[in-house]
């Protein structure tokens, strides 16, 4: 092509785009233009292209995202108020039923600064508050020390019966017989996202649980729609010490395990914004701002991988022994795997 | 993008990093077109364009409080967009529908009058022209005429220097002018 048109499509081009073009340019490439047929079609062309809209986004799809927000908005604020109020009943009771002493919890255990501003299950001072906090801690613990998912090879390693989310018995909560559809639906990333929160950290569906043990306890609620498709609610969560599972009850039991990993030796569990229903996946809880790119950055650096290889992301390239990022991306047997955001994992105490 | 639309996201954002679900819903409808229009080209498949702008816009809802402002909302959004596509693509939950350039197919949709119908022609053969663009010149094409970049705001995000983006979006249009003309002649 003559450097001549070329010079001129290209300066036709970037006026286009508002580019700032040298006004002498401009009238150049315009006289050259009117006398290259090559160039007066470019041209003709250009600005037809221009005058066909781009794809617009249909107003259902518009909509469907103004509700996800607003579902986790309101999910987020009904967790908060629900949690408070369960702290303050599970207060109440602490001091009411004396037998019942809450177990002191150690000051390297206590949650971090940073966690108690994530999470509202935590948000409340003085000392009643503190015996509240302690008997959910207890409860969660008591189910987190039974049935948190370790890791693949500690898992395997298990003789507990515990109710996995491989655990053929575990049923699918819609109990269709399995298809070509069925398969293809499986695959479908977010029909694999079952999971609720309580206290902010994160327990993933095991299965319906055949009835609620005799010697269950209430240890919290959980604000979420599960698989119903309505709009979320809330359930008291429950935990029979020495069953595997959390129950969620009034709408039939469901059983969950709560998400873990490991690192150097230390348990870490997987904390999120509230969920509120299945479908979705975990993500930073409040107080991460999303990372803008594949390095964490601006929000975290690598510091250092695990076994796997998997990369530990912590703000400023922090020790991860406080509390660490997974990028998306992990492998299907990783606790994160399949999950497109970016995860937080606070330590077990 | 103006600098009038510019100042109107930033006053919109404000408003919504200080709780303001009104302000952030209207940033959606401001810019869910540009989103969708980015997945579509970027999958060439409706779903996964809405499950983009779905992913994206909660994206961007949870990082409110990290945009400072420094750089205009649309090259936020471009970026979160962008990432959002490669992500959906590198986790293997999305695969782009594979496009032959030498079979941009031509269709009118029926019921139709002439003038829609060829403007609906003209889209599709566009859009899938498009599609059929080097991903790196697509990118710098959508940076400028979906969300309004400068071609310097698109050197940044893209990490490539202001040449090569002036290089990308004039490939991408001569490439395109040349499908439009294998289409049967002008565009009109």
């Amino acid at each position: 092509m003559n450097p001549e048109c070329l010079e001129a499509q290209q300066i036709v081009s970037e006026t286009y785009d508002g580019e700032h073009v040298d006004p002498a340019a401009i009238q150049r490439a315009r006289q050259h233009c009117t006398e290259c047929p090559e160039c007066s079609v470019f041209v003709s062309r250009l600005a037809a292209i221009r005058k066909t809209p781009a794809p617009s986004a249909p107003p259902r799809v518009i909509q469907n995202a103004i509700e996800t927000i607003r579902t986790e908005v309101v999910a987020q604020a009904a967790l908060a108020e629900e949690a408070a109020a369960a702290t303050a009943r599970a207060a109440s009771a602490a001091k009411e039923d004396a037998s019942v002493a809450p177990r002191p919890i150690p000051p390297a255990q206590q949650p971090s600064p940073r966690r108690l501003t994530q999470a509202t299950w935590f948000a409340w001072g003085g000392w009643a508050t503190a015996a509240a906090v302690a008997l959910v801690l207890v409860g969660v613990l008591a189910v987190r020390g039974i049935s948190y998912i370790a890791g693949p090879q500690e898992k395997a390693a298990s003789d507990t019966a515990m109710i996995t989310q491989n655990d053929s018995s575990a049923a699918p909560l819609s109990a269709a017989p399995e298809s070509a559809d069925d398969a293809a639906e499986a695959s479908r990333s977010s029909a694999s996202a079952r999971f609720i929160t309580v206290g902010g950290f994160v327990y993933a569906y095991t299965g319906p649980g055949a009835r609620l043990p005799s010697n269950a306890t209430t240890i919290g609620v959980t604000v979420s729609a599960l698989d119903t498709g309505s709009a979320p609610q809330q359930y008291s969560v429950s935990s029979a010490g020495g069953d595997n599972f959390v129950v969620v009850t009034e709408t039939g039991l469901y059983g969950f395990e709560l998400v873990a990993r490991t690192l150097r030796g230390q348990s870490y569990g997987l904390q999120s914004r509230a969920l509120s229903g299945f479908g979705q996946w975990p993500s930073l809880p409040e107080g991460y701002a999303e990372p803008a790119s594949d390095d964490g950055s601006p929000s975290f650096s690598r510091a250092t991988s695990d076994d796997s290889g998997v990369a530990i992301f912590t703000p400023n390239g922090s020790d991860p022994s406080g509390g660490f990022a997974i990028a998306p991306g992990t492998s299907s047997s990783d606790p994160a795997g399949g999950n497109p955001n970016w995860t937080w994992w606070a330590p077990l105490p | 993008m103006s600098p009038a639309d510019s100042t109107e996201d930033r006053t919109l954002v404000a408003s919504a990093q200080n709780g303001d679900m009104e302000a952030f819903e209207l940033l959606v409808r401001a810019h869910a077109d540009a989103v969708y229009a980015h997945g579509l080209r970027f999958f060439g498949d409706r779903e996964a364009a809405q499950d983009v702008v779905q992913e994206v816009f909660l994206k961007l809802y949870r990082s409110l409080t990290s945009y400072d402002g420094s750089a205009a909302f649309s090259t936020w959004l471009f970026r979160v967009t962008r990432n959002v596509c490669l992500d959906m693509f590198r986790q293997g939950r999305r695969r782009p529908v594979p496009i032959d350039p030498v079979d941009i197919a031509v269709g009118a949709s029926p019921g139709v009058t002439p003038d829609h119908a060829n403007t609906v022609v003209d889209g599709i053969v566009l859009e899938q022209a498009i599609r059929a663009l080097q991903p790196e010149d697509r990118e710098a094409l959508n940076a400028v005429t979906l969300f309004g970049m400068s071609y310097a705001e698109a050197a940044v995000t893209l990490d490539v220097p202001l040449g090569t983006v002036k290089s990308r979006v004039f490939r991408a249009r001569r490439t395109l002018v040349a499908a439009m003309g294998m289409q049967g002649g002008d565009v009109q």
